[in-house]
């Protein structure tokens, strides 16, 4: 009976863990469509842009929100949150996409090199998981809160990624250096 | 000594560094225009909607074609960033000041930018698309307060932007 419940319980939760991974994919993927309604998509010219940090900022400003509250028009308000909610996501899943990239890159990069530092590596893929979890955390609460009161931790999201994304090129660049034999600049 | 002596030159062209031109552009056309969305527009026309490419008459007879387009798509790119990182009431302020420029009332603007969208073809060819789309909704919402305070009366301020046009 205990082996019964045990087994069901198991069951039931790889079903659950299904369904949140279908639910993913499918918002991943609503998120990669409404990307490429402009000819700015990345995935035309081949290139990809960090958000400067001034743009992140903006995207959850309250400056702007207050200025919105001023107008005490309750359309504008609906709008300005709508708006800011749909960019807001657009972000977090861009720089959850993109990081996940450069990850990848990472990966690939460290099978190929001679010395590997684990202090080092370890250090990346906890930043990396800890940025995961962050880029989670905020979809719930861009979702439940609403950008303008999420800038504190929006800009610590965007600068783990700047960090993890400036470890890879470090690494990628030594590792280049290394196998050349030509030094790199520090 | 003069940087014009230290430059090669090709089929007749200096061959100097896009920054050069660029810098050239901001102080002799760009410094001219009264505010960053006049100029974003202004860089926008410069650019063949067929092909992406950029014609500034001055520019190219100053240095190359190919430099003039290199250095309005950086002008393009850069000036495009600026104002994606204004704030609302900083954005307003200059759709305000190029209405004053344009001569028309600002309330024709206004509805008109909200039905037609044509701030949308100042958006440059290689770029984040969450900048992209930060400054679409910003421009949209700047619109919509600006409507607001033309006329408090005005249930829904952002209602012309909704409208769907034919073909659409």
């Amino acid at each position: 009976m205990i082996g019964l419940i045990s087994a069901l319980t198991v069951g039931l939760l790889l079903l659950i863990a299904l369904v949140v991974f279908a639910l993913r994919q499918e918002s991943t993927a609503r998120g990669i469509h409404s990307i490429s309604e402009f000819p700015g998509d990345p995935r035309h010219s081949g290139e990809f842009e960090v958000c400067p940090p001034e743009l992140v900022a903006r995207i959850f400003s309250r400056e702007d929100w207050e200025l919105i509250l001023q107008t005490q028009s309750p359309c504008l308000e609906r709008l300005f949150l709508q708006e800011r909610k749909r960019i807001a996501l657009l972000w977090v899943r861009q720089t959850s996409r993109d990081i996940r990239q450069v990850m990848r890159n990472h990966t690939e990069a460290a099978k190929q090199a001679a010395d590997i530092r684990f202090r080092t590596e370890l250090s990346l893929f906890l930043m990396y998981i800890e940025l995961l979890l962050m880029c989670e955390t905020l979809l719930l609460l861009i979702t439940t809160v609403g950008p303008p009161r999420l800038e504190r931790i929006a800009s610590y999201v965007h600068e783990l990624s700047r960090q993890i994304s400036y470890a890879h090129e470090a690494f990628a660049r030594s590792s280049a250096g290394a196998a050349t034999g030509i030094p790199t600049s520090p | 000594m003069s940087t014009r002596n230290s430059h090669e030159t090709y089929a007749g062209f200096e061959l100097v560094p896009v920054r050069d031109v660029y810098e050239d552009l901001l102080r002799r056309t760009l410094s001219k225009i009264s505010s960053d969305l006049a100029r974003l527009i202004f860089i926008a026309s410069t650019r063949d909607y067929n092909t992406g490419t950029y014609h500034h008459e001055g520019l190219a007879s100053r240095f190359s074609p190919e430099k003039a387009s290199e250095a309005l798509e950086l002008a393009h790119t850069e000036i495009f960033k600026q104002l994606a990182a204004y704030s609302l009431e900083a954005l307003v302020e200059e759709i305000e000041i190029y209405a004053c420029a344009s001569r028309e009332s600002a309330a024709t603007i206004v509805r008109t930018w909200q039905i037609l969208e044509p701030y949308r073809v100042t958006v440059p060819l290689r770029l984040n698309p969450t900048i992209v789309h930060v400054f679409v909704s910003n421009i949209r919402l700047a619109l919509a307060i600006l409507r607001h305070r033309q006329n408090p009366e005005v249930v829904d301020p952002s209602a012309a932007s909704r409208l769907q046009l034919p073909g659409q």
